[in-house]
């Protein structure tokens, strides 16, 4: 019986959920980080302004799963998960100053992925900073010149029924351009920042929003 | 009938000449059937010698070792998510906070024990929102569990995080746990009786510093998970009352052993609604039965040293070599 005690004395010890500091617990959740903003008008921005990950919310978490589930189960492109006009801003920002090679039709997107969806909120903006670059860190490995959009989702509280008693909280999607501006590989594992533009707009609705979120829509990272 | 002594000795010629034919073919068939036969006993004997010539041995700091055979491998994991947590992506499996590795050694009649901080840092694979394989990268072992979409998925995805800390040692089994099991075991046990050292008394009334309880499930859970809000907030007098509350715990599942074999299987049964795993209540009651017996060896950790990472989260690096050497000493023999 010594051998079966010592499972079940092990069993209790995972309830001893335990380290030798008294700090935050890391969660996938904090794998994305905002490590730098910057005003594209060059304006100093005020310690109360601040783009940043947030915690889960129901509209967020509902909203990952509704994604997953298109692109999963029912075997759709996440392209495809936006509506037509979103879908035109998407190709307006990725074409923006492309070769004329390189200028991207939708079916072009299909095979583009979803990585990174992270809630976010926005606060203490200035109309004077204009737009503002913010610079991330995701556990995704983005490369250099890898093609992307950022898409920012603003949840305003409200639901709408999709199907009889089946109701979804309404999103506004707001594509904006993002670069990959730091790729780093050491002992095979690379780390990427990756350059997001907020306009002004998007600012604003992020602030007035009851929620927010980001997905990174970008294309397979060369193999 | 022959009659004439020409013909006599013509059938006696021939009949010689079939006996030798005879002869020849049995001689032959005997030959070729011994042949095979001496073919199939080197080939059986071969895959018995092949067996002990495979025992793999490795060169490690200068010594000879062989890998142990009859080992059962199994992890434990303690997973922070109840029950009825619903899964969103494939990013929320929730943190393997507490992580064990048992090993019983069936020709040593031994059982080790690994307990793994759940801040040790080692390569993790990731997977995307949408469950995109998207690489490996080193980070707390802990999050590990929150890649996957299944129970399953998450709990397989920590024995590869684990196996990659342990120098890819092969991990035959897992059980994890999520917090649902602190009210199970607490109920299979009739409550476990401790005295308070802290006020819990905002959350429970009857829960006042300094009181003598036999507590229910829920002040259970209270008791065990609660931070923040009591004391000092400090995870190190969590551990302590975890400490409490397990010695009587032990106490309690002793007695109760004492009194009836099936309590065993009660346990079992009670955790097993909080319980994803990879082995059956069968098996591991088998394996529980070959090695009621065996030397339950201290239970180890990793030496190696806690720091605040750039991103202000606890990280936990193994010194140099710890983890290859509890491996050689735990899945090898020393042969010179």
């Amino acid at each position: 019986m010594k051998k079966l005690l010592s499972v079940f004395v092990a069993l209790i010890l995972v309830l001893s959920m335990a380290t030798a500091f008294a700090a935050p617990s890391k969660t996938t959740s904090d794998l994305t980080e905002v490590v730098a903003l910057k005003s594209a008008t060059g304006a100093a921005l005020a310690d109360t302004f601040a783009i940043k990950t947030a915690a889960d919310t129901t509209m967020t978490l509902e909203e990952v799963e509704k994604l997953f589930k298109f692109v999963n189960d029912e075997k759709n492109a996440p392209i495809d998960f936006y509506p037509p006009e979103v879908q035109a801003k998407i190709l307006e920002i990725v074409n923006e100053n492309a070769p004329a090679a390189e200028v991207l039709v939708l079916d072009d997107l299909k095979t583009w992925e979803i990585n990174e969806f992270v809630s976010v909120d926005a606060e203490g903006y200035d109309p004077a900073y204009g737009d503002v670059v913010a610079t991330f860190e995701f556990a995704t490995p983005y490369e250099i010149g890898q093609r992307m959009v950022a898409m920012v989702a603003c949840y305003d509280g409200t639901r709408t029924e999709v199907e009889p008693n089946v109701f979804e909280f309404n999103a506004e999607w707001l594509p904006l351009k993002a670069e990959v501006v730091e790729s780093v590989t050491v002992n095979g594992e690379t780390t990427s920042r990756v350059d997001i533009t907020f306009d002004q707009e998007s600012i604003e609705k992020m602030q007035d929003g009851v929620a927010n979120a980001l997905a990174i829509l970008s294309a397979p990272a060369a193999k | 009938m022959p009659t004439s002594r020409g013909q006599r000795q013509a059938v006696i010629r021939r009949n010689f000449v079939l006996l030798l034919g005879l002869v020849v073919v049995l001689g032959i068939a005997y030959f070729v059937g011994s042949y095979y036969e001496r073919q199939g006993q080197v080939q059986a004997r071969g895959e018995l010698n092949e067996n002990i010539g495979q025992w793999k041995r490795v060169e490690y700091q200068g010594r000879t070792y062989a890998e142990k055979t009859n080992l059962t491998t199994l992890l434990l994991m303690g997973i922070d998510r109840t029950e009825d947590s619903q899964t969103y992506g494939a990013r929320q499996g929730g943190q393997a906070d507490f992580l064990m590795l048992l090993v019983i050694d069936h020709s040593n009649k031994t059982v080790s024990q690994l307990q793994i901080d759940r801040d040790t840092m080692t390569a993790v694979e990731m997977l995307g929102v949408l469950g995109n394989p998207i690489g490996t990268r080193e980070m707390q072992i802990c999050l590990s569990h929150g890649f996957g979409r299944t129970e399953e998925a998450c709990c397989e995805n920590t024995v590869k995080a684990t196996s990659n800390l342990l120098e890819g040692i092969e991990i035959d089994y897992y059980m994890a746990l999520n917090m649902d099991a602190i009210g199970a075991l607490n109920h299979v046990l009739g409550g476990v009786t401790v005295t308070l050292e802290d006020d819990f008394s905002e959350e429970d009334p009857a829960m006042t510093k300094g009181a003598t309880l036999c507590l229910t499930d829920e002040q259970a859970r209270l008791f065990l998970r609660s931070r923040m809000s009591i004391g000092e907030g400090t995870n190190e007098e969590r551990m302590a009352r975890q400490r409490a509350y397990m010695t009587r715990a032990i106490e309690l599942m002793h007695e109760k052993l004492k009194k009836s074999a099936n309590f065993a299987g009660e346990l079992f049964d009670a955790l097993e609604s909080g319980l994803t795993s990879s082995i059956k209540r069968g098996r591991l009651m088998n394996e529980a039965n070959q090695s009621y017996n065996y030397e339950v060896l201290p239970v180890a950790t990793l030496a190696g040293e806690h720091t605040i990472g750039s991103d202000g989260f606890v990280e936990f690096h193994a010194a140099d070599g710890a983890a290859a050497d509890w491996v050689m000493q735990t899945f090898y023999v020393l042969l010179s």
